[in-house]
Formats: C-alpha cells, sequence, structure tokens
C-alpha cells in the first residue's frame, strides 16, 4: 500500500527526467521557473472491494516564467507537447508504477493554459490532470 | 450494524480471493411465475401464481490484472467450466468466516462467457461478466 507522499515522490521522480525543470510539493512564495508543482486533487476511495484500489488525481502546475517574457509561452508549449524531451506527458508516464507504489499513472489532459498570479507577480503556466491507480 | 454499506465484500473464485480486483458484485436469484388462475372466486378477479423452476445468475464488475497468474489468466483458463464462486458481504483481505450477520454464499457457475479486453484509450481494463449459475445458491452462517 503506497502513501500519498510515496505517490507524489514518484511522479516528482518521473518530471525530474525532463532536463532543467525544478520540482517542488508546494506553492513557492517566488518560484524559480521553470518548475513543476505536484499537489493532490482529488482522492476517489473504494474502487474494489477490501481497499483494493483507490483512485489519487494529482494536479501537476508548470511554470514557465513571467507573462511577459517572450520564450515562456515557447518554453510552455514543450512541456504540453504530447512528444519530445520536455514532454509532460512522457514524463510523467515514463515510469507508470512510480517504482513499484502504483499500479498505474496516466497523464488525461492539460487545462488551465494561462496567467497565474503569485506574489504579485504574473506568470506564465499550464496545470496538468495525472490519473494514479494504487492501492 | 443494522445496515451496511458495501466495502468488504469477499469474493472467492475456486478458493482464491479475488475481492482486491472486484468493484461490484451481484448474485441474483429467480424463479418461475407458474400461473394458477381459476375460476375460484377466493381470488376475487386476480391472477394466481405458484413457484416453478429457479435461476440463478452472478455478475462481477473486475479490475483487470494481466500479470503472470493474476486475475486475467484465472479467469481465462475457466473459459467454459464450472467455477465455484462464494461471497461474504464483509470479511479481511485474507478472506472471512460466515456468520449470523455474515453470512456465506456459495454457488456453482458456468464460466460461459469472459471478457479479456474492454475499454477506450485511457480506460481502465476491465472485464463485465454475468455468469449463468448451475445448481443452488446455497446461503450458511458457518464456514470459510
Amino acid at each position: 500500500m503506497a502513501s500519498i507522499s510515496d505517490l507524489r515522490d514518484g511522479i516528482v521522480a518521473n518530471l525530474q527526467t525532463i532536463a532543467g525543470l525544478r520540482t517542488s510539493a508546494t506553492i513557492p512564495d517566488n518560484p524559480n521557473p521553470p518548475i513543476a508543482i505536484v499537489q493532490l486533487n482529488r482522492v476517489q476511495y473504494h474502487q474494489d472491494f477490501q481497499r483494493g484500489m483507490t483512485e489519487y488525481n494529482f494536479a501537476v502546475q508548470v511554470i514557465v516564467g513571467r507573462v511577459d517574457e517572450r520564450s515562456a509561452q515557447t518554453n510552455l508549449d514543450a512541456f504540453c507537447s504530447s512528444t519530445g524531451a520536455s514532454s509532460i506527458g512522457l514524463a510523467v508516464e515514463s515510469n507508470r508504477t512510480l517504482s513499484g507504489k502504483a499500479f498505474d499513472t496516466i497523464v488525461t489532459e492539460m487545462t488551465n493554459y494561462g496567467s497565474v498570479l503569485i506574489s504579485d507577480v504574473t506568470y506564465l503556466a499550464a496545470e496538468f490532470n495525472v490519473r494514479v491507480l494504487a492501492s | 450494524m443494522a445496515k451496511q454499506v458495501l466495502t468488504d465484500v469477499v469474493v472467492k473464485l475456486n478458493g482464491t480471493v479475488i475481492s482486491q480486483n472486484v468493484n461490484s458484485v451481484e448474485v441474483t436469484q429467480n424463479s418461475d411465475a407458474v400461473e394458477t388462475t381459476s375460476f375460484d372466486a377466493s381470488a376475487q378477479g386476480f391472477r394466481t401464481y405458484v413457484g416453478g423452476l429457479k435461476s440463478a445468475s452472478l455478475t462481477l464488475n473486475l479490475h483487470n490484472d494481466y500479470a503472470s497468474t493474476a486475475l486475467d489468466g484465472v479467469i481465462n483458463s475457466l473459459f467454459n467450466t464450472i467455477a465455484t464462486v462464494s461471497v461474504f458481504p464483509a470479511g479481511t483481505t485474507a478472506g472471512g468466516s460466515a456468520g449470523t450477520s455474515n453470512p456465506l454464499y456459495t454457488l456453482t457457475a458456468l464460466v460461459n462467457n469472459t471478457q479479456p479486453i474492454a475499454g477506450s484509450v485511457g480506460d481502465l481494463a476491465v472485464q463485465s461478466l454475468t455468469w449463468q449459475v448451475t445448481g443452488p445458491v446455497t446461503r450458511a452462517t458457518t464456514g470459510s
């Protein structure tokens, strides 16, 4: 049985396969982009009898830089791509069992491509929904 | 516990506990309604019936596991054979023991359908199976 920390650590480890991408489990006061923040969004218990499976949904928010930086959108596009060395989807699914902690892991969608305000600075960011099936 | 939410149902297939891959289970019993309507005035114009032949079925919704010796292989090897299935409303991961408030339902079923692959891209691998029960469904308050 995996703990939520185990699952988050597994997602972080997969994200770290993207060169230059920082990771964090909490929203930093002053993010140093590009950074991926892994947060638990939803837990659905009792997917099988005897607690055989629980479904966890994580939100991975990727912040690439201040919204007025010319390169920010290009960088974010690369993270949102379904292929390529910077693809968040490919990276998160590079080890789908999260080193044996989960049954399976899949990135289902990217949403909220746009600006996000953190500590009075407007950044460009996107959010990825990660579905993890574990016991 | 007068009423209960089903969370710890134990399902055994040929003695092996498969509960942790089972999303839902239904054991259904039916009997034929054989009509006995007559001119008997005591029925006050209503049709009358007696129970006839009985039948039962088992429906399982499973989360598939293709690993070696896991659920998919077990189900596949049982195709077109008779399997013994035991169901408790509550138990433990290792199984369960029947009691007055945890009856053991036992049946033998013809595994006449399997569904090794079902789903679209991104879906969980599942099997939705309904098997015809052969013979009676027994209810016991002892046993494991």
